[in-house]
């Protein structure tokens, strides 16, 4: 049998499960209700002309705020037929016979148009009295127009508007605007700006989102639930002693888990596909699909040796919820970036937070935005995904070594390494378009969480009670401290200043908070999961996070912690030394073995 | 299968044994039952025999091969049918779809799963309910299934970890059947209980487990010579002549062990002697101490019933691998 017909074969049996009876029928239905609704929704608010399609379509950025194209398209919008015949019937008026005059008797309408022609004269006094024949020759044109058109007002007041800027080309643009219309605003009936070609767009964008949803959220839960439904009820037992290796029963859980969300995601992936097509952006579309596949594949396996983890100790509700609260907010963390102005921050951000990524490539593709290249985010988004799908491998692996519940690390030493070389890797490619130390450390900060969980996963769990086990603790020490010299090797290379700004207090402090933190994550893994454990783990972390960040502080002000220190006062300078040296020992002190590891004897 | 365990050892800590230096030969075609108190190692020898449990030391030879790496352990499971000890069922799918589930997870062609489920489904008498989920299903009817799940592949070694437990007595009568019948085709079976009476004439061979090691292991006759233990205890509840029962028994020079009262009956505990076995050998099995024994008891009640003794009934008491376990054990566990 070759590997894909084994791994074929493996994957049915979960796959039967999940479809079985009425439920293939049932998820039929619901993918059909979840594309027509979907479609439905972004037609409405793609082609509507109501205020909530109009502010929805703002919100996706597809079409510009309304007081803007009110402004510079030099227009008065209505919004009913009725409003309409009565602005306009008031534009005739007033076009008749414009006064930049208060009347008294004029109606409400008459009053905008006659403000909006006001504040029009107003600009298009500051543009001439700003303007130079010897620099904006080109506009001579325009300004004649436009004096002309003042002279038809009559004798103007005070000019409120003192400055005009004519390198604004949507400024300029304006003022040609306002010379043909005559200062007075055309009355529009509103209707939706979007062509047909452009709903399609929306609707297939539409259908990108919901399939990140699906593919990155809700379908990374399901699996998470059906692990920890495994591991709760005792299943999986009987599963490794079936013919399916544990590589095939953890990618089987998966691939149970996901198979309803594939039918439904499957027509909206036509949808999207369909839409790319007719935007014509097959690139950017393609790496969407490229990040949504490297991301669902990570986060599903990062859901599955979660649950295989915690499913002995929690239910698997609770697990689904912790689940949907880490993915969901890892999902609208970046969401915003995916609409913001990159700069510096956002770009390093978007390295790491990929649903920003995925927005940019949705918009790119297929609502007429385009990726900004100053800060080469595409390099970064490939990196980025590259990183996610070796998480999602790692992730595997850990799963596959937890299913038959042996007494054995969820990763091996090299593929911890790997782990923590990727991390540095994509932490680097994401500060790199800073230099300062700030961001250095900042690098450092972000490994620190990410390497306690590889740490976490070097220390050996099974069929072992809890607490009685031999860890290997020198050995764990030497691994930690290994990938901390790399990442550190690698700040010195990308930013030399970390080198030269070193400080001995910050270095100690930062150097501290490392090892409590690594402490920390192996007494969460090694202890019996009792209360006092989680809170000294706790208090640990917390004080690894304010030493951290004393440590970073000393090395770009060493001055200033030397005069900070000795603003304590001795009992708390005491206080501070029993602590750092409290702390570590207190969370050491259990896992040091007081049996050799050979003590079984016969 | 011809299975032989060498040397095998399992530590979960690294500190303390659960089982230690088993050796074990388990004889293709045979039963082989597995006995021990609570915590013995009984589950964890038979999850190393299974190959889903990793030995700490030793190992485990099916056929004379060693299974090497994972890949051998995986063609051997679709050879091994394993029940395991708390194995809980899918409540949601119905007996058709758990058995078509793991008839999967075993690589059965379609075709071929589609007649075993059928025939599983008839043999273990659960085609009434072969579509009520396992959920709504009585306790005895998920052990079955469980046990269906089993034999679906038609496994070559079949280990049970307390199969009869959850089973009424037709449910564990059927089991011996069922357990017969696997070894009819050449299945070797190994199962672990603590009700020895259901081993004792089921099994070919038994292994006693202390404290994780074998105490006694080999065929369950020479176990029983070796620690001369050739007796059976039967109750008789009579309805009355409890004078006339006590002469009798004396006259058959059989041990009146216990007399007490059942349900407002008098009952008189009886032992039949292994010394008398050859007086009662009979035709149909000559040899076979226990069947000479209960010939011997059939003889006594006879006489019972002659000299006017009213029996209302006669339960055989303890098995013969009680009394070995009784002799060897002092209930220790780890």
């Amino acid at each position: 049998m070759s590997r894909l017909a084994r791994v074929r074969s493996a994957l049915l049996p979960f796959v039967h499960r999940s479809l079985r009876g009425r439920r293939l029928r049932r998820v039929g239905v619901l993918s059909l209700v979840f594309t027509l609704v979907a479609t439905a929704l972004a037609s409405w608010i793609a082609l509507d002309d109501s205020p909530v399609a109009r502010e929805a379509r703002e919100a996706l950025r597809v079409e510009r705020p309304l007081h803007e194209r009110a402004f510079f398209e030099f227009r008065e919008f209505t919004f009913t037929d009725t409003e309409h015949a009565r602005m306009t019937a008031a534009y005739q008026a007033f076009a008749a016979a414009p006064s930049l005059r208060e009347n008294p008797d004029e109606d409400d309408r008459t009053t905008i148009l006659r403000e909006r022609t006001r504040s029009a004269v107003d600009i298009a006094g500051a543009a001439i009295a700003s303007w130079d024949p010897a620099r904006h020759a080109a506009h001579a044109d325009t300004v004649a127009r436009l004096r002309a058109q003042r002279d038809r007002m009559g004798p103007q007041q005070q000019l409120n508007r003192r400055t005009f800027d004519w390198n604004d080309p949507k400024a300029v643009a304006l003022l040609q605007r306002l010379a043909d219309d005559g200062f007075i605003p055309t009355v529009t009936r509103y209707r939706s700006p979007l062509s047909l070609q452009q709903a399609i767009a929306l609707v297939a964008a539409f259908a990108c989102g919901l399939l990140g949803l699906l593919l990155t959220v809700v379908g990374p839960v399901l699996v998470g639930i059906a692990a920890a439904t495994e591991v709760h009820e005792n299943t999986l037992q009987p599963l490794s002693g079936s013919a399916l290796d544990s590589r095939e029963i953890a990618l089987g859980l998966v691939a149970g888990a996901l198979a309803p969300i594939a039918l439904i995601a499957a027509p909206l992936l036509g949808l999207a596909c369909v839409g790319a097509a007719i935007a014509g952006a097959t690139t950017s579309f393609l790496a969407f699909v490229g990040l949504l596949l490297a991301n669902g594949f990570a986060a599903a396996m990062a859901s599955l040796t979660v649950a295989l983890h915690a499913g002995r100790r929690r239910g698997p509700g609770a697990v689904g919820m912790s689940l949907f609260a880490v993915l969901g907010t890892w999902g609208l963390v970046g969401l915003p970036l995916g609409f913001a102005p990159v700069g510096n921050d956002e770009a390093a951000a978007l390295t790491v937070l990929q649903s920003g990524g995925m927005v940019h490539l949705v918009r790119d593709a297929l609502l007429g935005a385009s990726i900004p290249t100053r800060f080469a985010l595409a390099p970064r988004f490939a990196v980025g995904a590259l990183a996610t799908v070796v998480v999602g491998v790692l992730a595997l692996r850990a799963a596959e070594r937890r299913i038959p519940g042996r007494f054995v690390a969820s990763l091996r030493p090299v593929e911890a390494m790997l782990g923590a070389l990727t991390l540095t890797a994509v932490t680097m490619v994401a500060a790199s378009s800073g230099r300062s130390i700030v961001a250095a450390w900042a690098t450092m900060a972000a490994m620190i969480m990410p390497l306690q969980v590889l740490l976490m996963a070097r220390v050996p769990t099974g069929d072992a009670p809890t607490g009685r086990m031999q860890l290997g603790l020198r050995g764990l020490a030497v691994e930690y401290a290994g990938w901390i010299g790399l990442h550190l090797l690698a700040m010195v290379l990308v930013f030399p200043a970390t080198a030269q700004q070193a400080t001995w207090f910050g270095g100690l402090a930062v150097a501290w908070a490392i090892a409590v933190a690594g402490l920390a994550a192996i007494r969460v893994v090694a202890a019996p999961a009792r209360l006092p454990t989680m809170v000294l783990a706790g208090v640990a972390f917390l004080a690894a996070i304010a030493a951290f960040f004393q440590g970073v502080d000393a090395m770009r002000s060493a001055s200033q912690i030397r005069v900070t220190l000795a603003y304590f006062h001795p009992v708390l300078q005491l206080a501070v030394a029993v602590l750092a040296v409290g702390i570590p020992t207190v969370l050491a002190w259990p896992l040091v073995p007081r049996r050799r590891a050979g003590a079984v004897t016969a | 299968m011809h299975v032989r365990l060498s040397g095998l050892g399992k530590s979960y800590d690294g500190v303390a044994w659960a089982v230690r230096d088993l050796d074990l030969e388990i004889p293709s075609g045979s039963i082989l039952g597995l006995i021990g108190p609570n915590g013995a190692g009984k589950t964890t020898a038979l999850r190393m025999m299974a190959t889903v449990l990793e030995p700490s030391r030793g190992t485990v030879a099916f056929d004379g091969v060693t299974p090497d790496g994972p890949e051998g352990q995986q063609a051997l499971r679709r050879r091994i049918g394993f029940l395991g000890d708390g194995n809980p069922l899918y409540k949601d799918l119905t007996p058709r779809e758990y058995l078509r589930f793991f008839g999967e997870c075993f690589r059965m062609d379609p075709a071929t799963l589609r007649d075993a489920i059928e025939e599983t489904l008839a043999t273990f008498a659960l085609e009434p309910k072969a579509d009520t989920p396992a959920g709504e299903l009585s306790k005895g009817m998920r052990q079955r299934l469980l046990i269906a799940r089993c034999l679906l592949h038609r496994p070559d070694l079949l280990i049970l970890d307390e199969p009869a437990d959850g089973l009424d007595p037709r449910g564990r009568s059927e089991l011996r059947r069922i357990l017969d019948g696997v070894r009819s085709r050449g299945a070797t079976v190994v199962v672990s209980s603590h009700i020895l009476r259901e081993l004792d004439d089921l099994c070919d061979r038994v292994a006693i487990l202390q404290q994780g090691t074998i105490v006694v292991a080999g065929p369950v006759g020479e176990i029983i010579e070796r620690y001369e233990v050739g007796r059976l205890v039967f109750q008789l509840r009579v309805l009355s002549g409890v004078e006339a029962a006590r002469a009798v028994i004396a006259r058959h020079r059989a041990l009146l062990e216990a007399e007490g009262e059942l349900d407002g009956l008098p009952t008189l505990s009886v032992q039949i002697q292994a010394s008398r076995v050859g007086d009662h050998a009979s035709a149909a099995s000559p040899t076979d101490p226990a069947r000479a024994a209960e010939a011997a008891m059939a003889e006594l009640l006879s006489d019972l019933v002659a000299a006017g003794v009213k029996v209302v009934t006669c339960n055989r008491l303890r098995s013969r691998l009680e009394d070995v376990y009784d002799r060897l054990s002092d209930d220790r566990v780890n």
